[in-house]
Order: structure tokens, then sequence, then C-alpha cells
């Protein structure tokens, strides 16, 4: 488990689309990095928005952030 | 296709010009051959310059011809010279894009460019070893002139596509490599506090991993975030007039199920 070794973590859970809670998590609390698992995408999907999300919040967001493909 | 219907059309416009131009057909071959390379060379750092130096040098080859003809100096070893550096130039420019396709992880636009170069020697070659055999080959949809263009246009335009959004991503788009050694060793830095999101997905295992190894390297603190999402109750509206109620209500109840799964799946992380 993560507690057994020792990480302080919690949880929160938001409501709404994902990728305006995420910005506005990151905006209400002070973070320094965002972690994110994105879907392995082809590269003609990778260039259109609508499939690529991480892409849409990757250039609103005011932290660094790791996007894990 | 475009060479047999206006291969010597340009002749009679521009021969004025090319009788005045004192240099000899080869020396203007050489000098395209030279150009063309040097657009290959400049592909891989900007598409844009290399199309218009691909331009350039397509002009010189055209120039070459008309001149040799025009001026009665058409000569066997002109053409051998003409059809010989032509194949070297498509060699240099697919390889260079395929270089760059390559460099930018589109393996698969770089393999497609290779082929390209296979097939545009086979026809070269399909030509040479027909006319060899006493038949004559003149067909087909993409010789040099097309394909030529077709690349001229495509480096201009920037439909030469790379794997990456490098044009439309304000910050540069990194790959992360499988080890996090690095991290560890520098773990005075000030990254405290840390967010993952999860959402229950395969993929994201992967990410839950990396926070928490970056946690631990920065023995920082790890928050994460389950965003739900709502996008079922759009269609409640639309869908469903009688019971729209109970449609919202059964999709909270089943998003608040399916989160409380991912939250309980959250005790379970380890790191491996």
């Amino acid at each position: 488990m993560a507690d057994s070794i020792g990480l302080p973590y919690n949880v929160i859970v938001r409501y709404g689309p994902p990728e305006e809670e995420i910005i506005k998590e990151t905006l209400e609390n002070a973070y320094d990095l965002l972690v994110l698992g994105a879907k392995p995408l082809n590269a003609f999907k990778k260039r259109i928005e609508s499939f690529n999300l991480p892409m849409k919040i990757f250039k609103n967001i005011q932290i660094p952030a790791i996007f894990v493909r | 296709m475009l060479s047999a219907k206006l291969g010597h059309l340009l002749d009679a416009p521009l021969s004025s010009i090319a009788k005045r131009i004192p240099v000899s057909p080869n020396f203007l071959t050489i000098t395209g051959f030279l150009i063309t390379v040097s657009a290959a060379l400049i592909i891989p750092y900007n598409v844009k310059l290399g199309g218009i130096c691909i331009l350039f040098g397509g002009f010189f080859d055209m120039l070459d011809g008309i001149v040799a003809r025009t001026s009665g100096r058409a000569t066997k070893f002109g053409a051998f010279l003409d059809s010989v550096l032509d194949r070297y130039s498509d060699a240099f420019l697919f390889l260079s894009i395929s270089y760059y396709l390559a460099a930018d992880g589109n393996h698969a636009g770089s393999f497609l460019s290779l082929g390209t170069l296979v097939g545009a020697f086979l026809i070269s070659y399909a030509r040479a070893r027909a006319e060899g055999l006493g038949e004559s080959c003149h067909t087909g949809i993409m010789e040099r002139p097309e394909r030529i263009i077709l690349l001229i246009f495509a480096t201009l335009t920037g439909w030469l596509c790379s794997g990456t959004m490098d044009n439309a991503c304000p910050h540069p788009y990194y790959r992360c490599s499988e080890d996090l050694s690095c991290m560890e060793s520098n773990a005075q830095a000030i990254i405290k506090n840390i967010i993952v999101c999860i959402d229950g997905e395969k993929w994201t295992e992967k990410a839950i991993t990396y926070a928490m190894e970056i946690t631990r390297a920065f023995n920082g603190k790890l928050t994460a975030l389950h965003v739900i999402n709502p996008y079922l109750k759009k269609f409640a509206d639309e869908i469903y007039a009688v019971g729209r109620n109970e449609y919202s209500n059964y999709i909270d109840k089943e998003l608040r199920k399916e989160a409380d799964d991912i939250l309980l799946d959250s005790k379970q992380w380890r790191i491996p």
C-alpha cells in the first residue's frame, strides 16, 4: 500500500469536464508538478486536440507537467 | 504524366533566355544537384527553407535540358549525367526527410519516405530495363517532376507532418525515459506538492508509478485527483423526455460507484 511505505497522500474527487477541473484544481491549490497518464496515440491523433486531451491541459496549465504515455 | 504533356512546352518561351546563358548545360546540371543536396542538408533543421532550396534546384534542373536543346549542345554524356544526378538528388532528399521524421519519432513516416525512395529508383530501373530490351515504358502517374512539385508543396505548406506538435505547443515536449534515478540524486529541489490524475485506465498506472517515485525522491506530498465526467448527462435533455431525473440520478450513481472503485484501487498502489 502507498500508506505502508510512508507516502503521505490524499485523494480528491471533483465533478465536471476533466480538462477544466484539472486546470482549476491546479490553480486553486499550490502544486509543484502535475503527473498525468495518457493513452498512447498515433501521430495523426496527436495533432488533433479533441483526441489529445493532455495537450489541451498542457497548453493551459501554469505548473510543470509530466505526461506518461 | 506531366513531362509527357508539357515536357518541351517551356522550351519556346525560355529559349531566348537559354541562348543567352553562356555556361554549358552540364555546369547547370551540377549546380542544380549541389543546390538540391544543400536543400537535403537544410530540411532537418528548417523544412520551409529546404523547400525553397528544392524549388531552386528544380529550376536549374529544368533549365539545363532547355539550354542543351535550344543551343544545340545536347550530348549523350549530358543526358546521362542529368539522369544519374537526378537519382542522387532524389536519394538525398528522401533520406533527409526520413531522417527528419525519424528524429521526431515518426517512424511510420520515415518508413514511408524510404519506401518512396525505393519506388522512385524502381521507376528508373524499370524504364532503363525496358529500353534495354527494346521496349518503351513511358507510363505511370508520379514521375520526377510531379514528385518534386509535390515535395515542394508539402515542405512549404507544412503538410510534411512531424509526429510532435512543435508548432502548436508553447512548451518543449519532453519524452521521459524509464530511468528516474537522475531525480533521486537531485532530491533537494523544490518539488514538494505533486498531483496525479487517476481515472482507472490501464495507462494511468504508469503515471501513478512515476508520481510515487517522484514523491519519494523529493520527499514530497502526493495528491491524487479523480474527476467525475458527467458528459452522459448532456444526453438526458435530448433523449429522455420521461424519466429524465431518474436517468440523471442513475448516471450520477454509476459514476460515483466508478469513482469509489478507483479510490479503492488507489489503496493498492505499490512501488514496484
